[in-house]
């Protein structure tokens, strides 16, 4: 049976960057944004797909990953993966989905906790992840937002690679958008603050 | 009598002009290079100015508008909420939802406007046999009259309008006529016409010019 996705991955609405940014109202926490391909995984069929619902046409280079997925959606019954693979771009992690979130019911502070005990605890972000891996995205506190997003800047200098972008930003009662209007439409209880030149 | 006139001046001698080889079967570069650009001159420090301000001024507007979307979002889905308990088995409706911090007021409207999907399947499950009561496909077709050879051009048009006639149509077909320019007149422009017919033109056919800020990825 051919699988088709459940959603677009949900789009962050565009927020400028971290330091111009009015204070945000309500409860957020922040994720590091990362510097790869959208990737949603059905993981039951190891299926991957692009940000528009197409074929993943790099799926060959996740492979590892989706198996790995597939292990990971039985034992804890998430069927689908919202990713970042990291290909092509820079050198760092080559092969490896970083999981960003799955497609469950539930806000993101329920969500995020088994995820947790999925997937395992989150690398630190001045490690670089493995390639050919899957790991969890860090998540932090929106009290420290200022903090890590001045600091990934930074490792990106010491990496001399441009593998985070800024941070992603999520309403902590936010559920996953489940949507197929359009692959464009913001979420806007997400929101990205991409490093500014 | 014939008469043959004899011109005394003497003949200015036709310009040589630059000694070129024929290089006829070979595909010749054009003068586009990549993305360098002729730079604006600078002399009073004015543009530099600029440049700053529209920059300075673009990451506030991107992070003022980036919140405004967010609490405006936010706000929309607690008035909605509200809206449809209050429009309950009405079918007279407000179009909009007030929402107020002492004596101001920001509106919420619903319009008679909607989003398209391509999901008939989540409506039809949401709503089973009143989705086709309250749903149906809409489409457009647009003809490209650009494609269309110049010489069959009016007698496809009038064909067209009598075959939407005949299916009693006529209403579905609408036209829009403009004067544009043809495609190469955007270069060709420059070496047909003085920058100041060039002026003169862009007060009749502005050129669509965008001042693009360098934000970082994906800004605006």
């Amino acid at each position: 049976m051919q699988v088709v996705p459940i959603t677009f991955p949900a789009r962050p609405v565009n927020g400028g960057g971290l330091e111009l940014a009015p204070p945000k109202r309500g409860e957020w926490s922040a994720e590091p944004k990362l510097n790869g391909w959208r990737v949603l995984v059905h993981a039951p069929t190891m299926t991957a797909f692009n940000r528009h619902g197409g074929w993943l046409s790099i799926a060959g280079e996740f492979a590892a990953g989706l198996r790995t997925l597939r292990g990971i959606g039985e034992c804890h019954e998430i069927d689908w993966f919202d990713c970042e693979g990291l290909e092509r771009r820079h050198g760092i992690g080559r092969g490896t989905l970083m999981v960003l979130d799955a497609v469950i019911p539930g806000a993101y502070r329920d969500r995020r906790p088994h995820l947790v005990t999925a997937i395992g605890e989150p690398l630190p972000i001045d490690i670089q992840p493995p390639h050919e891996s899957v790991s969890l995205v860090p998540s932090f506190p929106m009290a420290g937002a200022a903090d890590i997003y001045a600091r990934l800047r930074k490792l990106n200098q010491l990496w001399r690679a441009p593998f985070y972008e800024g941070v992603v930003m999520k309403r902590t009662d936010s559920s996953y958008p489940i949507q197929l209007r359009s692959p464009h439409a913001n979420y806007p209880l997400w929101q990205k603050h991409r490093f500014l030149n | 009598m014939s008469t043959k006139m004899t011109d005394t001046t003497p003949a200015t001698p036709k310009p040589t002009g630059i000694k070129k080889l024929n290089l006829g079967g070979i595909a010749q570069k054009s003068e586009k290079s990549g993305k360098e650009y002729p730079v604006l001159p600078d002399p009073d420090g004015q543009i530099a100015q600029l440049v700053e301000a529209i920059t300075d001024h673009s990451r506030q507007v991107e992070a003022l508008e980036g919140a405004l979307n967010v609490e405006k979002a936010e706000l929309t889905a607690l008035a909605k909420q509200f809206y449809f308990d209050a429009c309950r088995g009405k079918t007279a409706i407000p179009s909009s939802v007030s929402a107020r911090a002492g004596s101001t007021e920001v509106l919420v409207t619903f319009q008679n406007r909607y989003k398209a999907t391509n999901d008939d399947e989540a409506i039809s499950r949401l709503l089973g046999d009143a989705a086709a009561q309250y749903f149906r496909q809409s489409f457009e077709l647009r003809i490209n009259g650009d494609e269309i050879p110049e010489a069959e051009a009016e007698s496809l048009i009038g064909e067209l309008q009598e075959l939407f006639a005949r299916h009693n149509a006529g209403a579905a077909l609408s036209a829009k006529a403009i004067i544009k320019p043809t495609k190469e007149f955007h270069t060709a422009r420059h070496a047909a016409f003085a920058p100041d017919q060039n002026l003169a033109i862009d007060k009749i056919v502005p050129v669509i010019a965008m001042v693009k800020t360098k934000l970082g990825k994906g800004g605006e």
